[in-house]
């Protein structure tokens, strides 16, 4: 199963459903169209079978029975010839005209001497005596050669009245077995041929009866290229039916035996009714099976799709929940079916589930930050504080006391900025002050090695922002930005709006920074750990606690002309 | 899940094991028996023979024509497109033959024709078509013989020659015309006759198809007419000879009880069924000539074994003809020699 489930990875449910059914569908489709293709096939078969058996049979039969009746005669002939007292007598001759008489199809009835090779009794008298067998009678040596069977000659045209006749020759004993013979009945040919009611056998379909060595005794249909084609065919099927293509025409053929002479008797049918039945069927059954599979495929996309789509929705639910940084509840409602319902309202339930959970931890962690926060604020650095004394000890040591009250007043207001207020938050315009009095301070303590100025527009003044974000930003400008600087150092402090955002910038002209460096220090920024070191990433963490998404911080710098350090915070 | 993948495996592997022997396999071989007629008993006895001796690996199929060589070329062609192995036919008509062979030869099955004889132009030349049956001119003298033992020599004047001529008045009842065993039979046995210096008047020669019933009215038909002058009756077979003696003991004619050259005439056949023997044992029937079924039946046989065992030829235990024809000799079956005939 794992297997499989792996083959099935890389689709979609809807897929899978899809193209299994789909297989399904094919599969059961494609083996009922052939199963009943192959039956109708047989059966239509079996059907042509039958019935051009059933027909060739009939016409086998009725030749049969029309020699049979000649043998027949031949047999009652040689039955009755010793009750004569003499063939050549007249009675004798007078029953052989009273048989062919009887029978249609005979016409004439002889027999001719073995030794003397002349006819000894006929039906027609002026034949008696004066009939002799000729080199091509080929009938009088074959019955000669075999007692046993009649001998048929191929038919031939009588010289008088153009009819078609077949000689029968037959050996027979007369005077009590004494002497020999050949038994000759001619018979009409065209008796044969009005045997086969042609119209049965549908267009193109006739009669052809051939001899051993496949020459064409009769045919109905003499034309040339239809004789030669046939024979082909019947050279090929010796004995037996089959089906093929004659003269344009689909023919069952069936070859047959013709019993008591050597003449095979071929019957082609047209059955081109027959085979147009077997392709109409198949071109239905296709047509049927095509519009099911239609049908299926359509109805399988529109069930898959229903209940896939509904999966595909909470999918995309998901993912927003996932892309949101900050965790937003999305309740999911979907029209689908019990299951995907069911699964929504798990799914919703347990994003409420999260929601409040989420809720609670942020809670949690907003007061942990609080106080973080307030760690932060409160690290105000010692050596700031000792150097500031230090400096204004040094300046009461020289006796400038109005710098040393200055910078006494302003480390004083420093403070109470600072530690005084317990509110996290204050206006732009307080945080400037405080900046103020720390540059005031760093500019009397490096004796005014930098210059600096305030751009803040009056809206932006009293918008309240995070407290001592700035400072910590001047201090590293001071610091890593201008100290040393041979060229007098200026930092420009900017607070103004742009949009629904607030932005405070310090900019400073010294040596700028590499990209490397400023890549750095945005890397160092997205280290979660919440450390106490007093920077820029303290400013960053402090702004993303507080502000969530809705602030950022933004590096900007030129090397040696400046930096630039810009807070944004949406203003709320 | 692993198990079901083998047992998935093996089953397929199964079937795939199934399908060779349910087609075609090589184990066993495809034979079939033809027949021209229900009726006729000697064919029936014969088949019956022959198919109980068929080696159990080859699988036979018995096939009867209902006497219409239609029919018949019908079941040939069909058994040989299910891929027959060999054929072994009692054809309906004999000529039919040369139209049978050309058909098997082209699709390479072996023939064996049993008891009609097919024309010799249908066999000559083609490999593995073979002929096995009684040599009806040695038959027909038999029957010959078998009269010339009793009539002997003081023929005039005995209590067989029933009008004191000295002339044998016989009457023929012949199997069929056409059929060589039929014409043959009747030519020889008369041939013989009048070899063996008895004088032969043919009164009458009846056809009954063979068979009982057909007899039957024959032999009525013949009584009525020369009742009194009868002296012997040949007939082609034992069934025609049986169908003759029911019309004379329902006649009265013949009575139960008596040997059978002291009934008003004599009786012979050809073939010696079960029937015609009990019929020789109530002295009813004279005599008979052992169309001998048995051999003639070990004789395919043994070419079903050859043939289908490709074996050399060289050393076939019955002397073949004309590379094509087995002949079997027949014995002459009376009263007094019947007891070896009967039963086994």
């Amino acid at each position: 199963m794992n297997k499989v489930s792996k083959v099935f990875q890389p689709f979609s449910v809807g897929f899978i459903i899809i193209t299994a059914c789909v297989a399904i569908i094919f599969v059961l489709v494609a083996s009922l169209l052939i199963a009943t293709f192959a039956t109708f096939r047989t059966g239509i078969n079996d059907a042509i079978n039958i019935q051009t058996r059933e027909l060739s049979t009939q016409i086998v039969y009725n030749y049969e029975a029309s020699i049979a009746s000649i043998i027949g005669t031949s047999n009652t002939i040689q039955a009755d010839i010793d009750g004569f007292d003499s063939i050549g007598s007249e009675a004798f001759s007078e029953y052989l005209t009273q048989i062919v008489r009887l029978s249609s199809d005979i016409i004439k009835v002889s027999i001719y001497d073995y030794e003397s090779q002349v006819a000894i009794a006929s039906s027609e008298e002026s034949d008696i005596h004066t009939s002799t067998i000729g080199a091509n009678d080929s009938w009088f040596f074959e019955a000669l050669e075999d007692p046993t069977v009649h001998v048929f000659s191929t038919p031939y045209a009588e010289i008088g009245s153009g009819e078609y006749r077949v000689n029968v020759g037959r050996r027979i004993r007369y005077q009590g077995g004494a002497r020999t013979g050949v038994l000759l009945i001619e018979i009409s040919f065209q008796s044969f041929i009005d045997l086969v009611d042609k119209s049965n056998l549908g267009e193109g379909g006739h009669v052809m009866i051939i001899d051993s060595y496949y020459n064409v005794v009769y045919t109905s249909m003499p034309e040339q290229e239809t004789v030669r084609e046939g024979l082909e065919l019947v050279s090929e099927i010796i004995l037996g039916s089959r089906s093929a293509v004659l003269g344009g025409y689909s023919m069952a053929v069936n070859v047959d035996t013709l019993s008591n002479t050597k003449w095979r008797i071929c019957v082609f049918i047209n059955i081109d009714q027959l085979v147009e039945i077997e392709q109409t069927f198949l071109l239905t059954t296709i047509l049927v099976s095509s519009i099911v599979l239609i049908i299926g495929v359509i109805l399988l996309t529109v069930v898959a799709r229903g209940i896939t789509r509904p999966m595909k929705q909470l999918e995309l639910a998901m993912r927003k929940v996932e892309k949101s940084d900050y965790f937003r509840m999305e309740e999911v409602e979907l029209v689908a079916s019990r299951e995907v319902k069911a699964l929504t309202g798990r799914f919703n339930r347990m994003m409420r589930k999260i929601g409040e959970l989420m809720d609670h931890v942020i809670s949690e962690q907003n007061a942990q930050r609080k106080s973080e926060l307030k760690a932060l604020q409160n690290q105000i650095n010692p050596h700031f504080l000792y150097n500031t004394l230090d400096s204004i000890l040094w300046l009461i040591e020289n006796e400038r006391n109005k710098d040393a009250a200055e910078m006494l007043v302003a480390l004083a207001r420093l403070f109470r900025i600072g530690i005084s207020n317990d509110s996290m938050v204050i206006s732009v315009s307080e945080e400037m002050e405080h900046v103020r009095n720390y540059l005031l301070i760093q500019n009397i303590r490096y004796a005014g090695s930098f210059e600096y100025s305030f751009d803040i527009e009056p809206v932006a003044a009293e918008i309240v922002t995070l407290k001592l974000i700035l400072q910590p930003i001047v201090e590293n400008c001071i610091y890593h930005g201008l100290k040393n600087k041979i060229d007098k150092g200026k930092i420009i402090i900017k607070a103004y709006i742009d949009g629904d955002h607030l932005l405070l910038s310090v900019s400073d002209n010294g040596y700028g920074m590499r990209q490397e460096r400023i890549d750095s220090l945005y890397s160092s920024f997205e280290d979660k750990v919440v450390n106490n070191s007093v920077g820029l990433k303290n400013i960053y963490q402090r702004v993303m606690i507080y502000y969530g998404g809705n602030a950022g911080m933004v590096i900007e710098s030129v090397l040696d002309e400046g930096t630039t350090i810009t807070i944004k915070q949406k203003i709320t | 899940m692993k198990k079901k993948s083998i047992s998935l495996i093996l089953l397929s592997a199964f079937f795939l094991l199934l399908m060779p022997l349910s087609g075609c396999g090589q184990g066993s071989r495809e034979i079939a028996f033809f027949k021209y007629s229900e009726a006729d008993t000697f064919i029936a006895e014969m088949m019956a023979y022959m198919t109980a001796r068929v080696p159990e690996d080859i699988n036979f199929a018995v096939l009867d024509a209902g006497n219409s060589q239609s029919v018949q070329n019908q079941q040939i062609v069909e058994l040989i497109e299910a891929g027959s192995d060999l054929l072994v036919i009692n054809a309906v008509d004999r000529l039919a033959s040369s139209a049978i062979v050309a058909r098997s030869v082209a699709d390479g099955v072996p023939v064996i024709f049993f008891n009609r004889e097919p024309l010799e132009d249908a066999l000559i030349g083609n490999d593995n078509v073979f002929y096995v049956g009684a040599d009806p001119d040695s038959m027909g003298r038999m029957q010959a013989d078998m009269v010339a033992e009793l009539f002997t020599e003081n023929f005039a004047g005995s209590s067989f020659d029933r009008n004191d001529d000295g002339i044998i008045q016989l009457v023929i009842l012949k199997g069929e015309q056409g059929h060589q065993d039929a014409e043959r039979r009747t030519d020889h046995s008369i041939a013989r006759l009048f070899e063996l210096g008895f004088e032969v008047e043919v009164l009458a020669i009846e056809l009954a198809d063979w068979n009982r019933q057909d007899a039957f009215e024959a032999m009525r038909s013949l009584y009525e007419r020369y009742g009194d002058v009868i002296e012997l009756v040949i007939s082609n077979n034992d069934d025609m000879a049986l169908g003759a003696i029911d019309y004379l003991l329902e006649a009265g004619v013949f009575k139960e009880g008596r040997a059978a050259h002291e009934q008003p005439f004599i009786i012979i056949s050809v073939d010696g069924t079960e029937v015609g023997l009990e019929a020789i044992g109530r002295g009813l029937l004279y005599g008979t000539v052992n169309n001998d079924l048995r051999r003639q039946s070990d004789a395919i046989l043994m070419l079903i074994d050859f043939i289908l065992h490709d074996r050399d030829f060289d050393s076939f235990p019955f002397e073949i003809t004309r590379d094509h024809y087995i002949y079997i000799d027949g014995d002459i079956i009376t009263l007094a020699n019947l007891a070896d005939f009967i039963g086994g």
